[in-house]
């Protein structure tokens, strides 16, 4: 009875699935176990996919880092469209949670996307940690990039170890460059409550007044600033 | 071509069954194009779909996400049918004011059931969840609906559907009262004087139009 349960627990091995989701065209893709606290309407899916592809340089002198880009967004949603395909003929339940900004969409399942961030797909599947900002940081591209997950119930295999703290370390270039100081410069850990590290009312704030000064209701000061990922 | 015919709507159930939207999409364009019915179409595809899901979703082989994207299928497919229906078909059944009664947020099992009614040719007022008792009275008489749908998901939230039905059959007593969710029972339905209890979304949508057209009957 025991084997048998070690059976039923079997973990896949992820190896053949990544490789076609890097022919798909995803860039930054990892696997990672999400069963702790994952909400009740969720439940079964412990498995999250994570992917990123990642944004184009962007000239140094513009006022706000474009983090938009929909072409990147569609893109994502075509790899997760085939990775759902996948999983489909592998007998296997599947959630799509789209790239943020494609959540908005009058449909009806679009009300569960909130019950589940992208960025804890990424750091429990070891892609990234929540830095400083608040933003999701990978190691090798620092926040600039574009996420989605794919979640399932498919047994597959962590792919990397799970980041539960911040790796910014004593790095606060983020703090300084914030237009607004809504960063408080507090260090993240799995369970950080964010509006100690954030103060999103300033933030919310500044994206108000760039809106009215530059015409766009966007900043990214602290993406663009974040040295992570960057060539020195 | 009645084979072909089958075959559409075998392929528009079973997208809606697969929460495939493209294949939805993709079966209810060839519908069109190959001049299939579009009231056939969704009550032979799309319907029968959404039934199976139901059934899946009670013997617990779906789950809430699955009932939703197997919902948000059936809207691709019913958006691509629904201005192709004849006029007579599509003229509208009765007009329904629907909402999950104030305390409760609950709303996914009303979703299903404004989904059923959207399919069939009602015109819906949805007033959301945890709607207002009096709001629901208010929204009565101004579209002077010839339905309205209560529902909740808890026993607390679920006495306040006695005080909306007293209130709305006092303004209106020729408006007709269906409730539904959970704690429900058709005994509480006609204890409150309710004029229809639905177990589920698929009784809610026999009933509704059983209701609406008796009252059409009477006048």
């Amino acid at each position: 009875m025991r084997q048998q349960r070690h059976i039923d627990q079997a973990k896949l091995d992820p190896a053949s699935l990544l490789e076609k989701i890097k022919a798909w065209g995803g860039e930054v893709v990892g696997i990672g176990n999400v069963s702790v606290g994952l909400p009740p309407d969720l439940e079964g899916l412990s498995t999250a996919i994570s992917l990123a592809l990642t944004h184009p340089e962007q000239q140094n002198e513009n006022e706000i880092y474009e983090y938009r880009y929909p072409e990147i967004e569609q893109k994502l949603e075509d790899i997760q469209k085939n990775i759902a395909k996948q999983l489909r003929v592998d007998g296997w339940r599947f959630l799509e949670i789209p790239p943020d900004s494609s959540k908005q969409r009058d449909r009806l399942i679009s009300k569960i996307h909130p019950l589940f961030p992208h960025k804890t797909a990424a750091t429990c599947a070891g892609l990234g940690w929540i830095g400083k900002s608040g933003l999701l940081i990978s190691p090798c591209y620092g926040p600039r990039l574009s996420w989605a997950t794919v979640l399932t119930n498919a047994p597959y295999q962590a792919t990397g170890q799970p980041y539960i703290h911040g790796q910014c370390g004593r790095c606060n270039v983020c703090v300084r460059e914030c237009p607004a100081g809504a960063i408080s410069g507090i260090e993240w850990s799995r369970c950080t409550n964010y509006t100690t590290m954030i103060d999103i009312v300033s933030c919310a704030q500044q994206l108000e007044n760039n809106r009215i000064t530059i015409g766009e209701l966007a900043c990214g000061k602290c993406i663009k600033a974040c040295r992570c990922g960057r060539k020195i | 071509m009645a084979t072909k015919e089958q075959e559409i709507l075998d392929k528009l159930k079973q997208g809606v069954i697969d929460y495939d939207e493209d294949a939805v999409i993709a079966a209810a364009n060839e519908a069109l194009a190959q001049n299939v019915d579009a009231h056939a179409a969704i009550f032979d595809g799309l319907v029968p779909g959404m039934v199976e899901v139901g059934r899946l979703y009670e013997e617990q082989e779906y789950f809430v996400p699955e009932m939703l994207m197997c919902a948000d299928a059936m809207y691709a497919g019913l958006n691509i049918l629904k201005p192709h229906m004849s006029v007579k078909e599509g003229a509208k059944k009765g007009v329904v004011v629907m909402g999950v009664v104030q305390g409760d947020v609950h709303d996914i099992g009303k979703n299903i059931v404004r989904m059923m009614f959207d399919a069939s040719g009602f015109e819906v007022h949805d007033l959301g969840r945890d709607v207002p008792l009096d709001k629901f009275v208010e929204e009565q008489l101004k579209t002077d609906s010839d339905l309205v749908c209560l529902s909740a998901m808890m026993t607390t939230t679920m006495v306040g559907m006695k005080e909306i039905i007293e209130k709305i059959k006092e303004k209106n007593p020729k408006c007709k009262i269906m409730i539904g969710g959970a704690p429900v029972t058709g005994d509480i339905a006609s204890r409150w004087g309710a004029d229809g209890y639905a177990r589920d979304a698929n009784n809610a949508l026999k009933d509704a139009i059983n209701m609406i057209a008796s009252l059409k009957d009477i006048s």
